[in-house]
């Protein structure tokens, strides 16, 4: 007997199965979909990972243009997409066995890639690469051991703005930040609270940042990491810094406990671009992008407290670091060549990864720079002029650290830990830390 | 399943002709072809299961191992488990995420009855507040409503300003270690709304006529409340109870967005998964993430079954 009942069923169930079938199927191979990097023309693709805005990456682009123009056979792929994430890609990449050729590092981080091998020996190629026109000094940022494990992009420095405007209207004038004191510089802010009536406080700089407590510790004669990695910080200046910061809000002169909310936001939000503030620490070479916001009403000063011992160091902005895993690392090391080397790669960026590390390229940059620009260079290069502590490269664990300090730096801050608590744990704290990152 | 049991063996020991047989035969093809028919649909939900027990198991292996991702994993033993009770930040995560749970289950729990009894009294328009009240607990734990969160209580927020008509100075509700996570508790009993629903579907099978008999016997409310409503309705409690604790423990996204990923204000919004994510994917220490994870697992489940352990005694099912 036949089993017409049935048949009716199983031809819509049939139907089903094998519409859904199709459909998984497809989405299946839409998630294999890219990554085919094999390069056209036989030639060498090189992959180079950054973080940038639109507009950034297409300045990068331009500049691998003209890399390209001059190395047919080398073609240069950018990834790039937002900061916060990028890490987590790069290490996934790593941990893929797929790292880039190229790509950007922050000092940072430097000491924890370089200790586990997966960064290239920059000195192996002295055909492709050439360190030799670079400073010393800028370069001790980027060596582990007597190896040179990435190259700085520019160099910068942590600089206060403050808001010319404001003090303007207030009828203050800024005393010479040359050589100005924490004392100085206390007063100075408590006088423009005092006469805006409270609606600006004198400063928000942020305290628990790694660079800045860098630079109070070398006014100090000490320094935040020593050449082979170990803490040269000691609780008693870390104590002070923090008493100094206690006097300064209590006075009036820096804004009031939880009132600075520390997630990012554009410029124009934040305390500095609100008129909350009167001024902000920031790394130099963004000294462009806050003045455009802030309609042209910042000047850039030193910290206080430079006089007689300065304590402020020249940092690598951030560095170019080439996989030791790359297919290609003769060409990848040209690339970080002519990104270092060629003035002509500095033409769309000029200085906004920093003063070019080679002095000729940095001097030729230098002649063709917007204001703002002309005004961060001309900053840095009065500052190299002077004695300053080296900047070494940052120890495995250094990320660790600096989280800790702003975790400190918030129980002073609602006075849940007395300054001198606060250079004791962090002292245990910074040790544990890069105890175990070494292990 | 029986079925195609007896149909089997009806085939095997009879002949084909006479039709019982016949139908048997017919029925058991008929409920074994629904059956491999619906493996079949269910084949999806399989593969998909390899994506999580596979984790799984790397994830055990991960967690004897020391693993940074830039160089292959190292089999260190139980050391990851017993840095675990040694790290002061670990302990700080477990009170932060405990301290969040026990405060915040039970009130949201309390406002979800609470708001269902004052519905289930028949109001007008109740379709209405039912989806308004459930909206938040849809939307509560996403991206941006939790900075949406942040911003109302910031230190420049409309809450600090409401209060600064009355004259007073709020606190840093989202700077201060000491307000962060309540404001995070806050955001969560917001989100009631799911229990809610559930609290007032069970509410509506309690018989209407065990209120009225109290009521005739001279019951008051509260007398009410504890003797019928609460016993009757304890399986949806519980339910809520368990589900709410096992969500509550895993918390991350509103801990990450609301601190940026930092833990907050001094340590104070870091729930345990957040620290697990930190070590995993900011410190990008493998092994000690997996562990932590699997040091949850087992907090969790000893929850529940701690849970189920002690519901026979406050927990009354119909049958």
């Amino acid at each position: 007997m036949s089993l017409p009942p049935l048949t009716p069923r199983l031809t819509r169930r049939a139907a089903l199965l094998g519409a859904g079938s199709t459909a998984a199927l497809a989405g299946c191979s839409r998630f294999g979909g890219s990554g085919g990097d094999a390069a056209a023309d036989g030639g060498v693709e090189l992959s180079v990972m950054a973080w940038a805005s639109a507009e950034q990456a297409t300045m990068y682009e331009a500049e691998f243009e003209r890399f390209h123009a001059s190395n047919p056979d080398v073609t240069v792929k950018l990834e790039w997409g937002d900061v916060s994430s990028y890490q987590d890609k790069l290490n996934t990449r790593f941990a893929a066995g797929n790292p880039p050729d190229v790509m950007f590092l922050v000092g940072r981080w430097l000491g924890e890639y370089a200790s586990r091998g997966a960064l290239a020996d920059l000195g192996q190629y002295p055909d492709q690469l050439d360190l030799g026109t670079l400073n010393d000094a800028v370069l001790s940022g980027a060596r582990l051991d007597g190896t040179v494990y990435a190259v700085p992009t520019g160099t910068t420095t942590a600089a206060l703005v403050y808001n010319k405007k404001i003090l303007d209207d207030a009828g203050l004038t800024l005393p010479d930040t040359d050589t100005w004191t924490w004392q100085d510089f206390h007063d100075f802010n408590v006088a423009i609270t005092q006469a805006t009536g409270g609606k600006t406080f004198g400063t928000g700089y942020n305290i628990p940042w790694a660079p800045t407590i860098a630079l109070w510790a070398g006014q100090h004669g000490e320094t935040l990491y020593t050449e082979d990695g170990a803490l040269g910080l000691s609780a008693q200046t870390l104590a002070d810094y923090f008493q100094m910061t206690v006097e300064l809000r209590n006075a009036g002169g820096y804004a009031p406990a939880g009132s600075l909310d520390d997630q990012a936001q554009t410029v124009e939000a934040s305390p500095l671009g609100t008129g909350f503030v009167a001024s902000q620490s920031i790394p130099a070479n963004t000294f462009s992008d806050y003045n455009t916001a802030l309609d042209g009403n910042l000047v850039l000063v030193r910290f206080p407290g430079e006089v007689p011992t300065p304590g402020v160091q020249v940092t690598p902005t951030l560095l170019w670091g080439q996989a030791s895993a790359s297919k290609h690392p003769e060409e990848a090391a040209k690339l970080i060549d002519f990104l270092t080397n060629d003035p002509a790669s500095f033409e769309t960026r000029s200085a906004f990864l920093g003063v070019p590390v080679n002095p000729d390229v940095a001097a030729e940059v230098a002649q063709a720079l917007p204001a703002d620009g002309q005004t961060f260079v001309d900053f840095l290069l009065d500052l190299q002029e002077e004695d300053l502590p080296s900047y070494y490269l940052e120890p495995a664990g250094a990320g660790e650290i600096s989280d800790n300090l702003v975790s400190i730096g918030t129980e002073v801050e609602f006075g849940r830990m007395t300054p001198a608590e606060a250079g004791e744990k962090f002292l245990a704290d910074a040790q544990a830390s890069l105890d175990r990152a070494s292990s | 399943m029986s079925t195609s049991a007896t149909g089997s063996v009806a085939t095997a020991t009879g002949h084909g002709g006479s039709p019982p047989t016949v139908r048997r035969r017919r029925r058991n093809s008929a409920a074994a072809s629904e059956e491999r028919a619906a493996y079949v649909f269910l084949l999806p939900w399989f593969v998909g299961l390899l994506f999580t027990v596979i984790p799984f198991g790397v994830s055990l292996y991960l967690a004897f191992t020391d693993y940074n991702l830039l160089q292959s994993p190292q089999l260190v033993g139980l050391e990851n488990f017993t840095r675990i009770l040694e790290d002061p930040k670990a302990t700080q995560a477990a009170g932060v995420t405990l301290r969040y749970t026990f405060i915040a289950v039970p009130l949201s729990m309390i406002s979800a009855l609470a708001v269902a009894i004052l519905l289930n009294k028949g109001v007008r328009g109740l379709k209405f507040y039912r989806s308004v009240f459930y909206l938040p607990s849809l939307i509560g734990a996403s991206v941006a409503i939790v900075m949406l969160w942040r911003s109302i209580f910031g230190y420049d927020g409309i809450v600090n300003k409401f209060l600064a008509v009355f004259g007073i100075t709020g606190p840093g509700w989202v700077t201060d270690p000491d307000w962060a996570l309540v404001t995070l508790v806050t955001l969560s009993i917001w989100g009631f709304g799911a229990s809610m629903v559930i609290f007032l579907a069970g509410l509506r099978q309690i018989p209407v006529m065990y209120y009225e008999a109290a009521s005739v016997d001279g019951a008051g409310w509260w007398r009410q409340f504890r003797a019928i409503t609460v016993p009757l309705l304890s399986p949806v409690i519980f339910f809520n109870l368990v589900l709410g604790l096992i969500g509550s423990l895993q918390t991350f996204t509103q801990g990450f967005v609301f601190s940026g990923g930092t833990g907050g204000p001094a340590e104070s919004t870091l729930f345990y998964n957040l620290y697990l994510y930190q070590q995993g994917f900011q410190r990008f220490d493998m092994g000690y993430a997996s562990a932590l994870a699997w040091v949850m697992f087992i907090v969790i489940a000893f929850f529940t079954a701690l849970n189920f352990l002690v519901s026979k005694y406050w927990v009354f099912y119909d049958d």
